[in-house]
């Protein structure tokens, strides 16, 4: 297993934590080309909410990324998808983003389908998760074998609602139920509703905005996480209380 | 060594009147991405008697079922999905289009997930499968809609898996609702087993002789996930009759 990166215990402690996104038809060799290009980052992003989902090509990419010892988080297809997760960390991410998420509804099914029980009820198989050793892979697997390795995931794997809209912010307390990491900032979908919603006081910017979901998230004990894009702007967001987040690739 | 067996008869046409007999039936999973080498490979080690590829902990796509279940009808061994999540019930028709001769449904709890998986997988009248372009085995055989359709709903096999003690509990429901096999899922069992601690079926045996006595007095039969011919054999003696080998593929199956 991939002791020595535990991610979720350096977001939960709120250590600034950095990831770079790569395409979703990754290399190996362009995966290494861009976490080479800057010490900083802690894990990769993969997105299929905006990209294509080909879930052989996915797998390559997590495959590669755990020979490298990188974690990968992954934005899935939909917010109405969360009973799939389990399937996807079956092909071997670290992280789930769960897109436009509005609901406790579905901030509750994403845990359920992300945690193994006794947490969530996520199914037992997939011979590329994350940390897998071949006494895992036995079948059936040991009783001690399986709920170790449970275990394990239930204190390694990461979780995150991106939340979207005024409603969204204004609903973390609510949404982070126990066993969500993060919630993460989607501003473009956000200034179409602060378009929509021009009398709220949110609607002023987005930055306070992200003022008041800072708040909101160390009242919660969650963190947030930003698309910050540029390296250029990491200070401007870690200064607003941000802890976590995701860039593009440094030239 | 067992030479490979051609089929000169689809495995299809007598799979299912085999099953409910109670006949010894043995199967082998394979990746889904298995090339023609490779299943041809499988089966020289045995004659299997049919093909077993998972898109639930796997990477799925389309055209790697299509290609897997065109080499098993070109070869006449029926191919096995089992389809991406319980949710995806409705999916069952598009995915029988592709190819293969059986689905299994996993994680099956309501008995909602049998009746809806048994009209997606049934042509009318018994179901409300739709009818297109298909790769589904025997189409040569039976080129006229309702020709096909009546042999379809006489051949396909359709798989239940049993994951809880809240399904294994229902498994003689299950059966009269239209599954003709119940399989078995012994490792989320044991995370439901390890919930309900004070409940009367405390093993993985305690489980699998339940489903045996329920399931005995109906024509639906129990297929249990193999890892060796010792664990066959001993699921043997408990009564089982229907098998799926596990040693081929490196990974766990459920």
């Amino acid at each position: 297993m991939i002791e020595h990166l535990n991610l979720k215990q350096r977001i939960n402690e709120g250590e600034v934590t950095i990831g770079v996104s790569v395409p979703w038809d990754a290399s190996r060799s362009l995966i290494e080309d861009i976490w080479s290009r800057d010490d900083s980052y802690h894990f990769i992003a993969v997105d299929s909410q905006h990209s294509p989902l080909v879930e052989s090509q996915l797998t390559s990419v997590f495959v590669a990324a755990q020979e490298l010892a990188i974690p990968v988080h992954f934005r899935i297809l939909h917010t109405k998808m969360t009973y799939r997760i389990g399937n996807w960390l079956d092909l071997g991410a670290s992280s789930i983003e769960v897109p436009q998420t509005e609901t406790e509804a579905t901030a509750q099914e994403a845990v359920d389908y992300f945690y193994y029980p006794q947490i969530g009820k996520r199914s037992w198989g997939g011979a590329t998760r994350v940390g897998i050793e071949s006494r895992h892979l036995k079948f059936p697997t040991s009783d001690g074998d399986r709920i170790d390795y449970a275990n394990w995931w239930n204190s390694y794997g990461v979780l995150m609602l991106q939340i979207e809209s005024i409603s969204a912010i204004e609903n973390i307390s609510n949404l982070a139920k126990s066993g969500i990491d993060c919630v993460s900032w989607g501003p473009n979908d956000l200034a179409f509703d602060r378009e929509a919603n021009p009398e709220h006081p949110l609607s002023a910017s987005d930055e306070v905005c992200v003022e008041y979901a800072v708040n909101a998230c160390n009242e919660a004990g969650i963190r947030l996480m930003i698309r910050n894009n540029d390296h250029s702007q990491r200070e401007k967001y870690i200064e607003m209380g941000a802890t976590v987040l995701l860039e593009n690739p440094r030239n | 060594m067992i030479s490979i067996k051609i089929h000169h008869m689809h495995g299809i046409e007598t799979l299912k009147s085999r099953i409910q007999n109670g006949d010894k039936i043995v199967g082998a999973s394979i990746r889904m991405w298995a090339s023609k080498a490779e299943i041809e490979q499988t089966l020289t080690s045995r004659n299997y008697d049919y093909l077993a590829v998972d898109a639930q902990h796997s990477p799925f796509n389309e055209e790697n079922l299509a290609n897997v279940s065109e080499i098993g009808n070109e070869i006449g061994i029926p191919i096995q999905l089992r389809i991406k999540h319980t949710q995806f019930t409705f999916t069952i028709g598009n995915m029988l289009d592709l190819g293969p001769s059986m689905i299994e449904v996993p994680q099956v709890e309501e008995i909602s997930t049998v009746i809806d998986a048994f009209a997606n997988f049934y042509y009318p009248q018994k179901g409300k499968r739709s009818w297109g372009p298909s790769r589904s085995p025997q189409t040569n055989e039976h080129p006229k809609r309702l020709d096909y359709a009546e042999w379809w709903n006489a051949h396909g096999i359709l798989w239940m898996q049993l994951e809880s003690i809240k399904a294994v509990t229902q498994a003689k429901e299950f059966a009269k609702a239209g599954a003709d096999v119940l399989s078995w899922g012994p490792n989320d069992l044991a995370f439901s087993r390890e919930s309900n601690l004070d409940h009367s079926l405390k093993t993985d045996d305690d489980c699998i002789t339940h489903v045996l006595k329920e399931l005995k007095e109906t024509s639906t039969k129990l297929c249990l996930r193999t890892y060796g011919d010792e664990q066959l054999a001993r699921y043997e003696q408990m009564g089982a009759t229907m098998f799926l080998d596990e040693t081929s593929i490196a990974q766990a199956p459920d």
